[in-house]
């Protein structure tokens, strides 16, 4: 073999080499300092100035609402915050940010392949799911007994019990906002048109769609995703059921999914009605906030089953520019047929984070809650951003600085993770009037105070899922929509819950059950 | 001369080629064959904060959880009987297209349609389901309004649990049989002229020179390409699936697959033992039908890959 063709042989082995280790990437994994808690070292006594705090951590967050956050902003408040805090806590972090979309999936890639993990913010429900992991997640009770009492008396009661498992244990910290979210938007401008009132009850809702699919043939008359449309709909079917209440008590007392009680099957029977009639649009499960978004912008419906707010306000500007004399305004809660409005109980609990037990940091972590809670000016660089840069200081207010709007904020609330709605006060933010949307927060929220709250008899109780992760039974959120946009009965509804009790569902009641009736008796 | 010798001096004649390949090998091992012992997983309640020494050894367990499963013989049916849709229908599709394509005369069309139908190939199922939503979504769905104009009533595509399985088979064409044919085009192209010029002597037509010495020069390619394919008759086309049917739970009757299936039960719902029982179960059916594929081959014509 020539020199040549060695020389060039030996050359690609090591370009592979190099290769394979440039795949296989270094990242940057610090090892985790000491996370010993200590107060400031500066001596009273002396002149000499205190030592800084060893720094702990990096604290890893996985953090999966990016919103418009920049990278390049959020590390400068983040910055800002370490240095706030290097005479106390001393923390830094790493903050994991992602997409929403697909965030389960990143989030369950990085517990499996054992990646350092401390603090996961997520929602509520979501967070109920890693539940069924042993080991996980750190209870937090002696933590914010010791650390954290700031939070225990500030934070609603209502918002502790949805952080509560069966066993007494806090096993999350949570945000606090009465925001509701499910809800209806409608043209309002159209109503005029037709000449018919804003609809009160579900009959006069189903003529307003049946006149709109007359009047308007290119419209769909209303879409949604169940998640806006079932909480806002129970009502008026008298119902405890629907996709937002995870468990209710049947008529024997059993802790059972909600959705598998019979009263469900009005529910879906509505809207299957409604698809047969062509008043819903059958292809709801296709869609999502933004397609549906496109279409309300657009004209293409008149009823928009979602966030009041998404309708009336965020996409507000959109709307306005496609139709300038159209006006949108939400529907009032349905009446039952005894007149009256009622609404699930809502937690006001939108976020929560949870600490992984075998993280060093959990002390801290509690303790940077309960700073931003006592802290004004902490809590406004950790909502806000910095002064100056992101947000400018008028006295008793602040105001976005010129030029910057609210939906294109560079920095907003991500280091701060949890907000909570009875600290707006602090300073509250200066805002542009903009009267065509500014009524419609203060004006959903007294709709939804006018409501009479729809309980399910477990209020306080929250299931241990670990017991049962063994069983799989058929995925409700599969086979329920087939029922009502597919031609078969709506008797199909009966068979579908047998299903479900038949594939394990009926072991899962069990267990529910017997958790419930535990925790009743330990808390007579 | 002992094996091990000559063995031992082929490795010394060669050095700097086995050196070469080295990297590769470790490669392989090291991504290919080391992650194999991750399937221990399915033989495990596996909690990933405890790790393997913390996790319940349960046997087969996890197996007769996943046969017991409700929709896991759905699943398996809609993967069979989609594979089978596509054997029919997908395999001889870039076939036909590769001798349409070497039939063409004009050189400057020829290679101006190869392009063309190559370029779908490239387009990732993310952007398929964008241009197919835009073709068929209820509400402004271009193929709808067309059906409109014309008087018909055009279906609700994405509450047609019915429809979606030719969907997925006409994607799959339309994205798979130009980049599919260049196979075949290279086969095509390695058959020896004279016979072509000796059959046209005897008066053979052009059909007949297609079916009687192109298609079967082509058998040991088409062959080869089937066992892969039976290979995986186990497996469903996760991206497709993926992408156009996503959580549009109405179509899962019939398009949903054994991979979609792991995706949700690993990714989605943290059963990891679950996923890789399945897993495993797809790869050892898998591995039969390819054994049985490549013996019928070798029986046949020692058309077998090995």
């Amino acid at each position: 073999m020539s020199i040549g063709k060695r020389f060039g042989a030996l050359l690609m082995c090591c370009a592979i080499v190099l290769t394979l280790f440039a795949g296989c990437g270094s990242g940057d994994n610090p090892q985790p300092q000491s996370s010993q808690f200590s107060s400031s070292t500066q001596s009273p006594e002396t002149d000499t100035p205190a030592q800084p705090l060893e720094k702990k951590g990096p604290i890893v967050v996985f953090h999966p609402f990016p919103y418009n956050n920049v990278e390049e902003d959020w590390l400068k408040v983040q910055a800002a915050l370490e240095e706030a805090m290097a005479d106390n806590i001393a923390l830094t972090f790493d903050f994991i940010v992602v997409p929403t979309d697909g965030m389960l999936e990143k989030l369950n890639v990085m517990l499996a392949g054992g990646e350092q993990l401390d603090l996961v913010v997520l929602n509520p429900g979501d967070a109920d799911k890693y539940m069924t992991t042993p080991d996980l997640m750190m209870p937090l009770n002696d933590l914010l007994n010791e650390y954290g009492k700031d939070l225990l008396e500030n934070i609603p009661e209502e918002a502790w019990i949805r952080c509560t498992n069966s066993k007494g244990e806090i096993m999350y910290l949570p945000a606090y906002r009465q925001w509701r979210w499910q809800g209806c938007a409608i043209r309002e401008d159209l109503l005029e048109e037709q000449g018919l009132p804003i609809p009160t009850n579900i009959a006069e809702l189903e003529n307003v769609m049946e006149t709109f699919k007359n009047a308007y043939p290119d419209m769909i008359p209303a879409v949604g995703l169940p998640w806006f449309s079932d909480p806002f709909l129970q009502g008026s079917q008298d119902s405890v059921a629907s996709w937002m209440t995870d468990y209710a008590l049947d008529a024997d007392g059993n802790v059972v999914p909600s959705r598998t009680l019979p009263e469900y099957k009005k529910m879906i029977a509505l809207y299957k009605k409604w698809v047969e009639n062509g008043w819903y649009d059958a292809e709801y499960m296709s869609g999502n906030d933004e397609s549906h978004a496109l279409l309300w912008n657009t004209g293409r419906i008149g009823i928009w089953f979602c966030d009041p707010h998404r309708a009336l306000d965020w996409n507000y500007d959109s709307f306005k520019q496609n139709f300038p004399d159209g006006k949108g305004t939400f529907l009032p809660i349905p009446t039952n047929e005894a007149g009256v409005k009622k609404f699930p109980i809502s937690y006001g609990v939108g976020r929560v984070v949870w600490i992984k037990k075998d993280s060093q940091y959990g002390a801290e972590i509690v303790q940077y809650f309960n700073k931003l809670m006592t802290d004004p000016d902490f809590y406004m660089l950790a909502t806000n951003g910095v002064e100056g840069e992101h947000w400018v200081d008028l006295g008793d207010e602040w105001a976005l600085p010129e030029g910057v709007s609210s939906d294109k904020r560079p920095y907003s609330n991500l280091l701060a993770i949890l907000s909570w709605e009875f600290r707006d006060n602090l300073k509250p933010a200066r805002r542009t009037p903009r009267p065509e949307v500014d009524w419609v927060n203060d004006a959903l929220n007294a709709e939804y105070a006018s409501a009479e709250l729809i309980l399910t008899g477990l209020e306080g109780f929250m299931p241990d899922q670990e017991p049962v992760a063994q069983y799989n039974p058929i995925d409700l959120d599969t086979y329920l929509p087939q029922v009502i946009v597919t031609d078969v009965s709506i008797d199909e509804f009966d068979n579908v819950i047998q299903q479900w009790y038949d594939t394990g569902g009926r072991e899962i009641v069990a267990e529910y059950t017997r958790q419930y009736n535990e925790w009743l008796e330990a808390n007579k | 001369m002992r094996p091990h010798k000559s063995f031992i001096q082929n490795i010394v004649k060669y050095r700097y080629l086995y050196l070469m390949v080295l990297p590769t090998i470790v490669c392989l091992l090291i991504f290919n064959y080391y992650p194999l012992w991750g399937l221990r997983m399915a033989f495990y309640t596996y909690y990933p904060t405890k790790g393997f020494s913390g996790s319940p050894f349960v046997g087969l367990q996890n197996f007769v959880t996943l046969f017991n499963m409700a929709d896991f013989g759905k699943q398996v049916y809609n993967t069979i009987i989609i594979n089978i849709y596509k054997l029919i229908l997908s395999f001889p599709a870039p076939i036909i297209f590769a001798i349409l394509i070497a039939e063409v005369r004009q050189r400057h069309f020829k290679r101006a349609v190869q392009t063309i139908s190559y370029l779908p190939h490239f387009v990732s199922w993310i952007v398929v389901n964008a241009l197919l939503y835009a073709l068929i979504n209820g509400n402004y769905g271009t193929i709808n309004i067309a059906m409109q104009s014309m008087g018909m009533t055009p279906p609700k595509w994405y509450v047609r649990p019915d429809l979606w399985r030719a969907i997925l088979i006409i994607t799959e064409v339309w994205k798979n049989v130009g980049f599919g044919s260049i196979l075949y085009l290279a086969a095509i192209a390695n058959i020896n002229q004279e016979m072509y010029e000796a059959a046209a002597i005897d008066g053979a037509s052009r059909f007949q020179q297609i079916f009687r010495i192109m298609l079967p020069c082509l058998v040991p390619t088409i062959i080869v390409m089937l066992i892969m394919q039976m290979g995986g008759m186990m497996r469903g086309n996760f991206q497709q699936v993926f992408a156009l049917v996503g959580s549009n739970t109405p179509l899962y009757s019939t398009v949903d697959v054994l991979d979609t299936s792991i995706y949700r039960l690993g990714l989605e719902k943290n059963q990891f033992s679950l996923g890789t029982a399945m897993g495993i179960f797809q790869s050892a059916i898998s591995f039969v039908l390819v054994m049985i594929t490549n013996k019928i081959a070798n029986k046949v014509g020692e058309y077998g890959i090995w």
